[in-house]
């Protein structure tokens, strides 16, 4: 079987970009809450988040910026990346049900350290921001015995 | 002050600490061993299937050697402290900064520890620093995040 790496960093181009979009379900909530034991009611009880100044569920921020590993991890660089620092700020709430899109994009590269820079953000269906932030990924390698 | 206790079961649909309660210096700390079960259920969630985090074989002929833990599920670890134990209930994670210093293997042991750094109550806003250590006590993951605690002013109790 042969391994397939994502982009070395040879390969990533400053300015590139790739995006990832996906309607927020009470699954992917339920599931978060469940495999973080995150249960904060603000994402996970209906009733309570009507109390609140928001008046209906709110995603969690984590499972929102989670999504930037997806790009990361799946195209941009791809297979065999690894996340080595994550800054974001979240600029808006991630309700229930609404479709965040997730963007990336090479701001830099640091060939001796094998670092990529990253920007990143989110916008909902509305066109406004939900998320900005940067992470610092180091590319694949070519693998051992391939 | 710590806050180590999850809120109950059941009675758990409380708000959690209004920012008067808050001290600086207060902590909560949430410890767990990491399973292939939840690197492969959050994978699907988040359709995140690198690899390294899913696949045995192209994990071998990394230099870890073995599947990691994705990072960003290392970094929930502080969203479950804030979102059920200090502030919990209520609180929004406004903000967060992370740098993943190791490799977290599957089976690896996590205790993550918040610690409130900083209160502005005018623009009602808590700051924590984070440290996450595994079973041999070798820091995994450091970083400060940005909360706001619960508001009590929508009538949520």
């Amino acid at each position: 079987m042969k391994a397939r790496i994502g982009k070395t960093i040879d390969e990533l181009v400053i300015g590139e970009e790739s995006h990832f979009a996906k309607t927020m379900t009470e699954t992917d909530m339920m599931l978060f809450a469940g495999i973080t034991g995150d249960l904060n009611q603000l994402p996970t009880n209906e009733e309570f988040a009507k109390k609140t100044r928001f008046g209906k569920r709110v995603a969690h921020g984590m499972l929102t910026a989670s999504f930037i590993a997806n790009l990361i991890g799946m195209k941009l660089p791809g297979f065999g990346s690894m996340l080595r620092s994550v800054k974001f700020r979240f600029t808006a709430p991630v309700f229930l049900s609404d479709t965040v899109e997730i963007g990336v994009r090479v701001v830099s590269l640091d060939k001796e350290k094998n670092q990529a820079n990253f920007d990143c953000w989110g916008t909902n269906q509305r066109g406004e921001s939900v998320l900005v932030g940067s992470c610092v990924v180091t590319p694949p390698v070519q693998l051992d015995k391939d | 002050m710590t806050h180590n206790n999850a809120l109950p079961i059941g009675g758990g649909s409380r708000s959690g600490m209004p920012i008067t309660t808050i001290r600086i210096g207060d902590q909560a700390s949430f410890a767990r061993t990491w399973t292939e079960a939840d690197a492969y259920q959050y994978s699907g969630i988040i359709g995140n299937f690198n690899p390294l985090h899913v696949n045995k074989e192209f994990a071998a002929k990394t230099v870890h050697g073995q599947r990691i833990i994705p990072s960003m599920l290392v970094a929930s670890m502080v969203s479950r402290i804030i979102g059920t134990q200090l502030p919990g209930n209520g609180s929004v994670n406004v903000a967060q900064e992370m740098d993943f210093l190791a490799p977290v293997f599957f089976g690896d042991t996590l205790e993550c520890t918040v610690t409130v750094t900083r209160i502005d109550g005018k623009r009602h806003r808590v700051w924590f620093d984070i440290e996450c250590v595994n079973q041999d006590n070798k820091v995994v993951a450091k970083g400060e995040t940005e909360v706001i605690p619960p508001e009590l002013t929508g009538g949520a109790r």
